[in-house]
C-alpha cells in the first residue's frame, strides 16, 4: 500500500483513539507505530513522547507530524497531522448532529460515558506508564536520574512549566550518561 | 474570529477554559457543557474545544479557524524540529538528551496517573474492576487498544448507572 495512504489510515485510527487527553493517546500511537509497523524504535519512541512534551501542542498531532516527515516529507507531515485532526472531528460532527435532532436525554447520556470513561483513561494511562517507564529499568543511573526529577518536580517552578523539568533532565542526561 | 489568536501552546484543558472565559463571549454552564463532549468523544481534547468553540462563535468558519489556530504552531514547531533532528538523530550526545528526558518524561506521566486514577476511583469496586480489564487487556494479552477501550467502556456502563451519578 501506498505510504501516503497507509499515513492516512493509522493516524486517522489514532485520533478515534485518542480520548481523554493526551498521554492516554500513547498506548495507541505505541501499538500503531511500534508494535505493528516497524516505523518507530522503542528508542526512537520514547524520543518522540518527550520531544511531544517539550514542545506545544496535543502529542497524537506532534506524533503525527515527525513520523509523517520521516515516512514520506512535509506532504506526509501534513497528511498525517491532518488525518489524526479531522478523522475524530468527523465523529463530533456527525455526533452533534444527531444530537441536535433528539432532544432531552442526550447531555445525560454524554455525561454518562465521560464518567465511564474515567476508569478507562486510567488505565489507559498506566499501560502508556508502564510503556516509557520499560526502557529505563535496566539502567540503575536512570532509576537516581528519575527519582532525582522527582523531587525536583516537587517545586513549584517546576510544576508551572514541565518543559523546563524535560530540559533539566535532558541535560543531565548528556552530562552524566 | 480576532477571539482566536490564542493559537499557541494550548496543552492543558484548564488553560483553554480560562482563556475562554477571559474572552467573555461564552458562559460558564456552556463551556462545561463543552468540556464535557471535548472529553466523551475522541480526538485531542485541545483540537476538539477549538471546534466546538469556533463553531459556536462564528459558525463553521470559526470552527476551521480555530482548529487551524490550535494545530498549525504544534505541526510547524515539529516540522523544523524533525528536519534538525534526523539529521543528528545518530549523534550520542542528543541520544543521551533523550534518555535524560524520559526520566522526566516518566515523573510526569506518573503523577498524572495517580491524579487520574484517584479521580475515577472514586466508585468503588466497579472503577476498579474496570481499571483491571483495561489493563489486562492491554498489557497482559497486549490486544489492539481500541478492545481494551470497548471493552472497558461496555463493563462500566453495564456495572450499573445508577452508581455513576
Amino acid at each position: 500500500m501506498n505510504v501516503l495512504w497507509t499515513l492516512v489510515v493509522v493516524f486517522g485510527r489514532i485520533g478515534l483513539g485518542a480520548f481523554g487527553g493526551g498521554l492516554a493517546t500513547i498506548p495507541f500511537i505505541h501499538f500503531e507505530l511500534v508494535v505493528t509497523r516497524p516505523w518507530l524504535s522503542e528508542r526512537a519512541f520514547s524520543e518522540v513522547v518527550s520531544l511531544a512534551q517539550m514542545t506545544p501542542g496535543p502529542i497524537a498531532v506532534n506524533a503525527a507530524t515527525f513520523v509523517g516527515y520521516r515516512l514520506a516529507g512535509v506532504t506526509g507531515a501534513i497528511m498525517a497531522t491532518f488525518s489524526v485532526i479531522a478523522a475524530p472531528l468527523t465523529l463530533l460532527l456527525g455526533a452533534l448532529f444527531l444530537l441536535s435532532k433528539s432532544s432531552g436525554a442526550w447531555k445525560k447520556r454524554v455525561e454518562q460515558v465521560q464518567r465511564a470513561l474515567r476508569p478507562v483513561v486510567s488505565g489507559m494511562l498506566f499501560a502508556a506508564f508502564w510503556v516509557i517507564l520499560r526502557p529505563l529499568v535496566h539502567d540503575w543511573r536512570l532509576w537516581s536520574l528519575t527519582a532525582a526529577m522527582f523531587f525536583l518536580s516537587r517545586l513549584s517552578v517546576m510544576s508551572r512549566f514541565p518543559q523546563l523539568l524535560l530540559l533539566v533532565a535532558g541535560f543531565l542526561g548528556v552530562c552524566l550518561l | 474570529m480576532g477571539a482566536f489568536t490564542f493559537g499557541g501552546g494550548i496543552v492543558m484543558l484548564g488553560f483553554i477554559e480560562k482563556e475562554l472565559r477571559s474572552t467573555g463571549l461564552i458562559d460558564t454552564d456552556e463551556i462545561s457543557g463543552m468540556m464535557v463532549l471535548a472529553t466523551a468523544f475522541p480526538g485531542p481534547v485541545a483540537v476538539n474545544m477549538a471546534f466546538l468553540a469556533g463553531r459556536r462563535l462564528a459558525g463553521i468558519r470559526g470552527a476551521v479557524l480555530a482548529i487551524i489556530g490550535t494545530s498549525l504552531p504544534p505541526f510547524l514547531t515539529i516540522l523544523l524540529l524533525s528536519k534538525v533532528l534526523l539529521r543528528s538523530m545518530h549523534e550520542p550526545w542528543l541520544a543521551s538528551f533523550f534518555l535524560g528526558a524520559t526520566c522526566a518524561v516518566v515523573v510526569i506521566i506518573g503523577q498524572v496517573v495517580y491524579g487520574m486514577t484517584k479521580i475515577s476511583f472514586g466508585r468503588g469496586w466497579k472503577d476498579v474492576l474496570t481499571f483491571a480489564l483495561v489493563v489486562f487487556l492491554l498489557m497482559g494479552l497486549q490486544l489492539h487498544p481500541f478492545i481494551a477501550l470497548g471493552s472497558g467502556l461496555f463493563l462500566r456502563l453495564l456495572l450499573g448507572e445508577g452508581d455513576i451519578s
